[in-house]
């Protein structure tokens, strides 16, 4: 049997307690795959919303006419260019951000409201938006022109099969408990009850959405890093913050338990000869390769490679994320050695079962498909062919055909997730 | 009415192979798999083949038997399969004596290939399909060395002043050999088109390589020789090459039973599967040992 690092003290082993039952600390898993032997415990704490099922839907939203998905612990996003991955990864923030600020806000998350709606939808056409955590649904309705939102958008949530609050589009009132009310602020309806009363049985959908974290890694930014940017607890989405996160995690072991260690050991594997510790010195981050023996040997990240930086972006961002929150990594493969991408496709899944995350993935390589041999149901295809948008990779195609191949041989052969012409169907 | 997906490694195979098996073979259907690009497959004995190590990747052997897999399983629930997957790669000159490695290298391919299986699709069902409905066939020294088995499809494209051919009489042009002395003295000197543009190595007459003698397809260009052309030739595998293939009389290929064992292995085999035996080709005659459909145990393919 593999050695296990001793834990720190209060935290727990998935191999003792079932993480989900230890509200307090999710353990991470042996990761025996790779020879790597750890035991870390996390002290952040779950979200409510672990065991309930999500589906995110939407129509007309930009490339996605109609887009109805269940996210599985780790899926990926497949499909040619410009068929609508990434406005995913907007979707989810226009959610996230409008329930935690408001649909002005949330626009702009998602890359402005100017031709939000998909052409050819009819002027009367609205923007849809449900997102369902367990029994608890919430709809958004939005009138939209090319330039914008038009006017007050619709609003709904359920809480099983009981209508809780609904603003109807265009209206000025929106109604709670049968008790109508002027729209105050921009906030949007279920943002203003949460803030309230704080619901106990919102607390799912509230976790969710406050939790949903998309990184588009600004390497330039990342570069030239220090640890004086904002000192949050987890990366921000451009990465710009790694050097204050990493420092703080490495400075306060007992509060942020294993997680700088989590990072710092999958980096070295991942980048063997790039990366053994990082040291902080007066706001700066300096990096040093496997035996280094001089405080000269350490670079500043200006200095490192793009690869190295967005691979520890990546371990941060995943390192720092609270159980059950969903984490999205837009062309994760991009800058990476092949190597490194498999090493971090098996931290991803790692952390993602340790956590109980949702890890979102678009790529466009077949050395991260490659990583999806085992869970095909979990490729997510966006054929534009399809009726309803993205279709489960083992319900386009026959799951024995699949599993003897590899699916990078597969995409790479245009045989899914291919443009229409060069797969021979325009 | 069966279907014969032929996974090939060449464009002459790709363009005219399934016009010319269909005609040995009618009422049956035989598909030609190219790549997504169009193009055809990669062949594994470009070089001297060695035997695979531990830790090679899957190589281009391997991936002519993928593409077999993939037509004989349904990639979607209504879509056609093959019942036959025949993949066919030359022998080329650097491989001739050494036949039994490039067997070898595919059998270990399809180890390799079986290993891989995942998901829905086990080892055993993958192991299955390939002993049941995949075959290896090698084209001797190349596919090219069939040409020059009927002269009537070959004059019907070469040039009447380069005719006839001349190879060694009473050989098997499975052991090509041209005695031809205006092929065998040309030096290319007058392909001025060629020196024209500097001699560029990408266009260099392949009857200016060495071993022309024994190369089917050096001394098939030479029969279509065109001073005027970069490459001093005019013939083209997707044209005349073609044409010529899916013109062949089988029955005359294979009329001396003693010539074209690897062929004949495969058209026995295609026979034996299809129940059906090729037009006008006798049962007689010899067939190559490694590649003949055989009974027993220990297979990895239909043949081998």
């Amino acid at each position: 049997m593999l050695p296990v690092l001793r834990a720190p003290r209060g935290t727990v082993t998935m191999t003792s307690v079932s993480a989900r039952n230890d509200p307090g600390v999710i353990a991470g898993r042996q990761a025996g795959a790779r020879g790597l032997d750890f035991a870390v415990g996390y002290p952040l704490s779950p979200g409510a919303h672990m065991s309930s099922k999500i589906t995110f839907k939407a129509k007309r939203f930009r490339r996605l006419r109609s887009f109805c998905w269940s996210p599985e612990p780790v899926s990926v996003l497949v499909g040619p260019n410009g068929v609508g991955k990434t406005t995913v990864l907007d979707l989810l923030r226009f959610l996230s951000v409008t329930f935690s600020k408001d649909v002005p806000t949330g626009l702009g998350a998602a890359g402005g409201g100017d031709h939000f709606r998909s052409r050819g939808a009819l002027p009367e056409e609205l923007v849809e938006f449900d997102l369902t955590v367990g029994d608890i649904r919430w709809s958004l309705r939005l009138p939209m022109t090319d330039a914008g939102l038009a006017s007050h958008y619709g609003e709904e949530l359920y809480q099983g099969e009981t209508r809780i609050l609904r603003a109807a589009p265009f209206a000025e009132e929106w109604e709670l408990d049968g008790v109508r009310r002027k729209h105050e602020d921009d906030r949007c309806c279920a943002r203003r009850l949460w803030d309230q009363s704080r619901p106990a049985w919102m607390q799912a959908m509230y976790d969710l959405l406050y939790d949903i974290r998309t990184y588009d890694v600004h390497i330039h930014e990342v570069a030239h890093g220090t640890t004086r940017e904002d000192r949050n607890s987890f990366l921000h989405g451009t990465g710009r913050n790694l050097w204050a996160v990493l420092s703080a995690w490495k400075q306060a072991p007992l509060k942020f338990k294993g997680q700088y260690e989590w990072v710092l050991r999958n980096a070295r594997i991942a980048f063997p000869d790039l990366i053994d510790t990082i040291e902080f010195e007066g706001g700066e981050a300096y990096i040093f390769p496997p035996g280094a023996s001089d405080p000269a040997d350490g670079l500043p990240p200006r200095r490192q490679p793009d690869g190295l930086l967005t691979g520890l972006c990546y371990l941060t961002a995943l390192a720092g994320a609270r159980p059950g929150s969903v984490v999205a990594f837009d062309e994760v493969e991009n800058q990476l050695h092949p190597h490194a991408i498999r090493i971090l496709m098996g931290a991803i899944r790692e952390i993602a079962d340790g956590r109980g995350l949702k890890v979102v993935l678009t790529t466009h390589s077949p050395v991260v498909l490659d990583a999806f041999r085992e869970t095909p149901n979990a490729v997510f295809v966006l054929d534009a062919d399809a009726m309803e948008l993205p279709v489960p990779l083992d319900r386009l195609k026959n799951p024995e055909w699949l599993g003897m191949f590899s699916l990078g041989r597969l995409y790479d052969g245009l045989k899914f997730g291919a443009p229409r012409i060069a797969a021979g169907k325009g | 009415m069966s279907r014969v997906a032929l996974v090939t490694t060449g464009k002459l195979e790709l363009s005219g192979l399934h016009t010319a098996l269909q005609i040995a073979f009618a009422g049956h259907q035989f598909i030609p798999v190219a790549l997504p690009s169009g193009e055809p497959h990669h062949g594994f004995t470009s070089c001297t083949v060695r035997p695979l190590q531990p830790d090679d990747v899957l190589s281009h052997a391997a991936a002519l038997l993928q593409a077999a897999l993939e037509v004989l399983v349904p990639e979607e629930p209504v879509a056609l399969v093959a019942d036959l997957a025949i993949v066919l790669d030359d022998l080329e000159l650097e491989n001739v004596g050494n036949e039994d490695q490039v067997i070898g290298h595919m059998r270990e391919s399809a180890r390799r290939v079986i290993a891989d299986a995942r998901g829905a699709a086990t080892p055993d069902r993958v192991a299955t399909l390939l002993r049941e409905r995949v075959s290896f066939h090698l084209a001797v020294p190349m596919v090219e060395s069939w040409l020059f088995g009927d002269h009537s499809a070959l004059a019907s494209e070469v040039p009447g002043a380069r005719l006839p051919t001349r190879l060694e009489e009473g050989r098997d042009p499975e052991d090509f050999l041209v005695v031809d002395p205006a092929y065998l003295a040309d030096d290319g000197s007058d392909c001025l088109r060629w020196h024209a543009i500097g001699q560029p190595s990408r266009w260099k007459p392949g009857w200016l390589k060495e071993a022309r003698e024994r190369h089917p397809k050096h001394y098939l260009q030479w029969l279509f020789k065109d001073a005027t052309q970069a490459s001093c030739a005019r013939f083209m595998e997707t044209q005349e090459g073609a044409r010529i293939l899916e013109r062949l009389s089988w029955g005359t290929v294979l009329s001396n039973p003693a010539w074209y064992p690897y062929l004949r292995a495969m058209m026995d085999d295609i026979s034996q599967c299809l129940g059906q035996p090729a037009s006008g080709v006798s049962d007689a005659g010899v067939r190559a040992s490694r590649t003949a459909r055989k009974t027993g145990s220990g297979f990895v393919l239909r043949n081998i």
